[in-house]
């Protein structure tokens, strides 16, 4: 009889010690989930870091950049321009830095760059005060800028205070299109170089990108019932693409393999993969990875029957992206719209300051 | 004695047995609740505001004709149901046919026999979505969906259909029914549409379900024969507070507020922040630039409201250097501005401290907050889109861009949408 009531207490300690447990693993459970929502970076407010995934001066294109800091005190900017001209993966980096006042918002033309120059005249280019020596990007250039809050010694500082926009022109035409930069806040006071957006450090970076689009050589429906369209207008998308792992000490070369899901309207659903370097940017359904998923059927090799669809691209590492799409009329003349893609989960990244 | 207490301790076990389930579905509940939902442009939610959708068939807006493409996806491997709502913000004549014949104007000079161009209230109309699994969906809002397929082959896949008929060039009519959406068209409309992910079936079908699995953009056009314009922004997603598929008690959606366990879905930042070019800057010899914001409401009482309440917002403008000025407006349901007419009436805006000719630099912050209401309802949260419009002063030719703006802060105050 004393072993069943010793046996009895020993099983109520344990379903009590359960219940305990249970609860213990619930609070950290709610406190993870919670953290891992809360912590993930986006396009809609203010942060630390600030990656523009796509920069370019191309042809007649040329792009404008505007950074604001959106806090009372003065905030250091460190910024570097990252391109791949070579192919090879290695990502060059070029920097600058900027020291805006409170509150003050700058802008810059990339073409141009920016001068210190306080005789500028009232409403130009360069007018307002001068947030330091911004060099111009050569001719042909594509890809990425990212900026990030330091103090005065250039260590990273978390103000949380930076955002951003891009204004892609093109200069022949008038054609404009426009996006948010992706803005990373810390997470911590204690912050180190090399930066850990890892969600203890800084937020983390999507783990998944999801983006809405037409596929290569769909017919516009608004061109072909209000414009010249005549069953030959013409849909594209570029999709743009940061590795988050950044080395901006010894340049970067970040190799990976994105992966995607393709659903049309149908439901009917197309997978594949194509390869990623530290920027990418890539015309949908015009390269051998993308050609039968994001290709309409009105073109050889197409496979999507629908004119909406979406596709779910999952990353290696963390990645940021920026979709641009281009609408024309049968007779060329084209509009482009650039969109921030829609993101989900979360992947840890560094990145390592000079 | 013995079998008593044996007994009395079996029912202590039997008890501590139904606390253990009691206590993993109460970890779940918190669990699922526990989590940061926010209003997001980039985030699958559970509720979607396209701030601004813009039918003009015929270009009596602005000389050109306008549509709107909107897309709406379900990310989910489970099929979603949707109601949705279109708000009409049109402002139309008191007195007179308008722009359209149904009264549709800008201006009092649009109204004809002394009529007032006015916007009194926002009239909703509502429609159905239904949604397989990760289906994307999208449509003209000129001409809805009015048909039960898709064009499949021929020389226009994917174009809407009912019968084989309707698809050229020997395509063939391919069933995929997602319900019906009102075309808007003929006519202009300026307005709002906001969406809710739903139970779909059962007694009340319309009742929101703590699921976050849609995302949708819209596409603005100004397209005729010489011009494409095409401009993209982001659905703003508010997500359920909770993400376990279970239903809500009504239709009442309640956007964040002080009491934890109303809260249904995330609330509204405080303040919203929008980097913009100054009115009248010039970016080049061939490039002047405008801005206009859409402003919606966070709270709203849909297809019920015929005397929607007062927002009154604050605006705190910088420019490059550092100087600061500040504006005021009124809104109600709707409102499509520019910058520089938000402080000044037309024909004034060089006057306006969104102007360049005033504030002397190309670029500016603006931020915006909503004053809250001494009787903390309604709500007074706002959403907004802001476009850019670039002209060239050699031709008159304009082209556009929209981006979403920045969100800052959480708001006391709970937002209620009702429908």
């Amino acid at each position: 009889m004393r072993g069943r009531t010793a046996r009895r207490i020993a099983m109520r300690a344990l379903y009590r010690s359960w219940l305990l447990g249970i609860g213990m693993l619930c609070v950290f459970a709610g406190a993870a989930g919670s953290q891992a929502q809360q912590t993930r970076s986006g396009t809609d407010r203010p942060g630390s870091i600030l990656m523009f995934p796509k920069v370019v001066r191309t042809g007649q294109r040329d792009t404008i950049v505007q950074i604001t800091n959106t806090g009372n005190s003065i905030n250091w900017v460190h910024c570097f321009y990252l391109s791949a001209p070579d192919g090879s993966g290695y990502c060059g980096a070029v920097d600058f830095e900027l020291v805006l006042t409170r509150q003050q918002p700058t802008q810059w033309r990339v073409s141009q760059g920016r001068r210190v120059d306080p005789t500028d005249s009232f409403g130009s280019a360069g007018a307002g005060f001068d947030p330091g020596l911004i060099p111009p990007v050569p001719p042909g250039f594509q890809g990425a800028l990212v900026c990030v809050e330091v103090d005065a010694n250039g260590n990273p500082l978390g103000q949380n205070r930076l955002k951003g926009e891009v204004t892609i022109m093109d200069d022949s035409t008038g054609d404009v299109s426009k996006y948010n930069a992706f803005a990373v806040a810390p997470v911590s006071e204690n912050l180190s170089n090399p930066l850990a957006l890892d969600g203890s450090e800084y937020e983390t970076c999507p783990g998944s990108l999801t983006l809405n689009f037409s596929p290569r050589g769909s017919l516009d429906p608004v061109i072909e019932n209000l414009g010249n369209g005549n069953l030959s207008s013409f849909i594209s998308t570029n999709l743009t693409l940061l590795s988050c792992n950044l080395d901006l000490a010894a340049g970067v070369r970040s190799n990976g393999t994105v992966s995607y899901i393709v659903y049309d309207e149908f439901e009917s659903s197309f997978s594949g993969s194509f390869p990623h370097q530290c920027w990418t940017t890539i015309d949908l359904g015009n390269t051998p990875q993308t050609t039968g998923q994001f290709r309409s059927t009105l073109l050889t090799g197409g496979a999507i029957a629908t004119i909406f669809a979406q596709a779910q691209l999952t990353l290696p590492t963390g990645l940021v992206g920026v979709a641009e799409s281009f609408h024309a009329d049968q007779a060329g003349v084209t509009g482009s719209a650039a969109s921030n893609l829609h993101t989900g989960g979360a992947r840890s990244a560094t990145i390592r300051l000079p | 004695m013995w079998r008593c207490k044996r007994s009395e301790g079996d029912m202590k076990n039997a008890r501590m047995a139904i606390r253990l389930p009691v206590a993993l579905l109460a970890c779940g509940l918190l669990a699922s609740t526990a989590v940061g939902q926010k209003v997001s442009t980039e985030e699958a939610a559970g509720y979607l505001v396209f701030p601004k959708v813009v039918v003009d068939p015929s270009g009596a807006l602005n000389g050109v004709p306008m549509d709107t493409v909107i897309r709406i996806t379900n990310t989910s491997g489970q099929p979603s149901s949707v109601h949705c709502f279109y708000l009409d913000g049109t402002p139309r004549c008191t007195i007179g046919a308008g722009l359209d014949g149904d009264g549709a104007c800008r201006t009092n000079d649009d109204c004809a026999g002394g009529g007032i161009c006015t916007l009194s209230s926002c009239q909703a109309i509502n429609f159905d979505l239904n949604l397989t699994a990760n289906q994307p969906v999208g449509w003209r809002a000129s001409e809805g969906v009015v048909t039960t397929g898709f064009c499949v082959g021929g020389t226009s896949p994917g174009f809407p259909c009912s019968v084989d008929n309707d698809c050229t060039g020997g395509g063939v009519c391919q069933a995929q029914d997602i319900g019906r959406v009102p075309p808007l068209a003929p006519g202009i409309f300026q307005g709002e549409l906001k969406c809710v992910q739903v139970v779909g079936s059962g007694n009340d079908p319309n009742i929101p379900v703590n699921r976050n699995d849609l995302v949708g953009n819209a596409s603005i056009y100004r397209v005729n024969n010489a011009i494409v314009d095409v401009q993209t922004y982001n659905a703003v997603g508010v997500q359920a507070v909770r993400s376990d598929g279970s239903s809500q008690n009504d239709t009442t959606l309640v956007l964040a507020g002080e009491n934890a366990q109303d809260r249904e879905y995330a609330g509204c930042s405080a303040q919203v922040i929008v980097d913009h070019f100054f009115d009248s800057a010039l970016l080049s010899a061939a490039r002047e630039v405008t801005s206009e914001i859409t402003l919606v409401p966070c709270s709203e009482r849909l297809e019920v409201d015929d005397n929607p309440a007062v927002h009154t917002l604050q605006f705190v403008v910088f420019n490059e250097f550092e100087q600061r000025m500040s504006a005021s407006t009124r809104f109600r349901c709707f409102r499509e501005v520019q910058l520089s007419q938000l402080d000044r009436r037309p024909g004034q805006e060089a006057f306006s401290v969104f102007n360049v000719g005033v504030q002397g630099t190309l670029a500016g912050q603006t931020v915006i907050r909503p004053v809250l209401s001494g009787d903390g309802n309604p709500g007074n949260g706002i959403l907004a889109i802001v476009e850019e419009f670039h002209r060239n002063p050699n031709n008159n030719a304009v082209r556009s861009a929209a981006f979403n703006i920045h969100l800052r802060g959480d708001k006391r105050q709970a937002d209620t949408v009702a429908y």
